[in-house]
């Protein structure tokens, strides 16, 4: 009998639910054997990264600035400071006061504090956004 | 929103064409075509707009198929479907709301062109700061590896190129 604690996430390579340890912090998809991120991921300064994928939680905080194609975090995107990418979430995208944001997004719900400025990327906000990021990922930088 | 200064359009209207207010307004029907209001603009719960809104504050609580410019701020409440770009000074998406569109927000975000009228202005001739650079460029000198206008052609004679000079 396994006592252990164990928590589900889905892998955001192939979109499989993936039972795992609940003191994971990594792990592969045993459908796709690929690496999964699972713990949550903090920017504290300027990150230059094609993806930025979690199953997580990713956190941009105030002096962070995120240059890349992609950030896709299963549980939700906060934005402190600056991130020029798309972003993917299956949680909540709380960009805050100071944040400045572009690109495309994708998540079931938005949050913008006042002050906080997005320019022009698409959006797709709802319960009905796909999470899918073919065509971001497809698209020229 | 006060009530006495409010323009509402009834459940059971559908308008097609461009309305202007000089107070708020409430659409609660179905309206095609163009708002544009000095004050508020709230789309109640069920109606559906087709047209692009300008005012100073957008409540949204039904459908609106078409572009939004807010000069203050744009409010989707849980129940707002908006498909279409979205420019404003502030934005408050609540649980629930779906957006689909190019979005633009921030202090600035109004001053700059509106996505619909940006589209438009890009027919016409807009661009004369542009024509005027390439026109002040300098024309690139002659290399020799073809016939520039205006200069005749001068072949050279027994291997030796002739002097323009003497000539």
């Amino acid at each position: 009998m396994n006592d252990t604690p164990s928590r589900t996430v889905t892998c955001y390579h192939c979109r499989k639910p993936v039972t795992i340890s609940a003191y994971a912090i990594s792990a592969t998809c045993p459908g796709c054997y690929k690496g999964l991120v699972l713990d949550d991921l903090v920017v504290r300064d300027v990150h230059w990264a094609g993806k930025l994928r979690t199953c997580g939680k990713v956190v941009v905080e105030r002096k962070g600035r995120v240059i890349g194609r992609l950030i896709q975090a299963a549980q939700g995107v906060e934005v402190e400071g600056i991130v020029e990418a798309a972003v993917v979430s299956g949680g909540a995208v709380i960009v805050k006061t100071t944040a400045r944001l572009s690109g495309d997004c994708r998540a079931p719900r938005l949050i913008v504090e006042p002050g906080a400025t997005i320019s022009g990327g698409h959006f797709h906000i709802g319960p009905d956004a796909p999470l899918t990021v073919d065509e971001i990922t497809a698209r020229p930088a | 929103m006060s009530e006495a200064q409010t323009t509402v359009i009834g459940r059971d209207a559908k308008i097609k064409g461009e309305m202007s207010f000089e107070q708020s307004a409430r659409i609660l029907g179905t309206f095609e075509g163009k708002i544009v209001a000095k004050g508020d603009v709230q789309v109640g719960e069920g109606a559906v707009c087709r047209a692009s809104v300008e005012a100073t504050t957008v409540m949204v609580d039904g459908l609106i198929e078409g572009d939004v410019l807010a000069r203050e701020r744009v409010e989707l409440t849980a129940k707002a479907r908006v498909k279409g770009d979205l420019c404003a000074a502030a934005l408050v998406v609540a649980d629930g709301a779906s957006f689909v569109g190019h979005c633009r927000v921030g202090p600035d975000a109004t001053t700059a062109e509106h996505p619909a009228t940006a589209a438009a202005a890009t027919n016409t001739p807009t661009n004369a700061t542009e024509v005027e650079t390439k026109s002040a460029r300098p024309a690139r000198p002659w290399s020799g590896g073809w016939t520039a206008p205006n200069q005749p052609v001068v072949v050279p004679t027994n291997g030796a190129w002739p002097n323009p000079s003497a000539a």
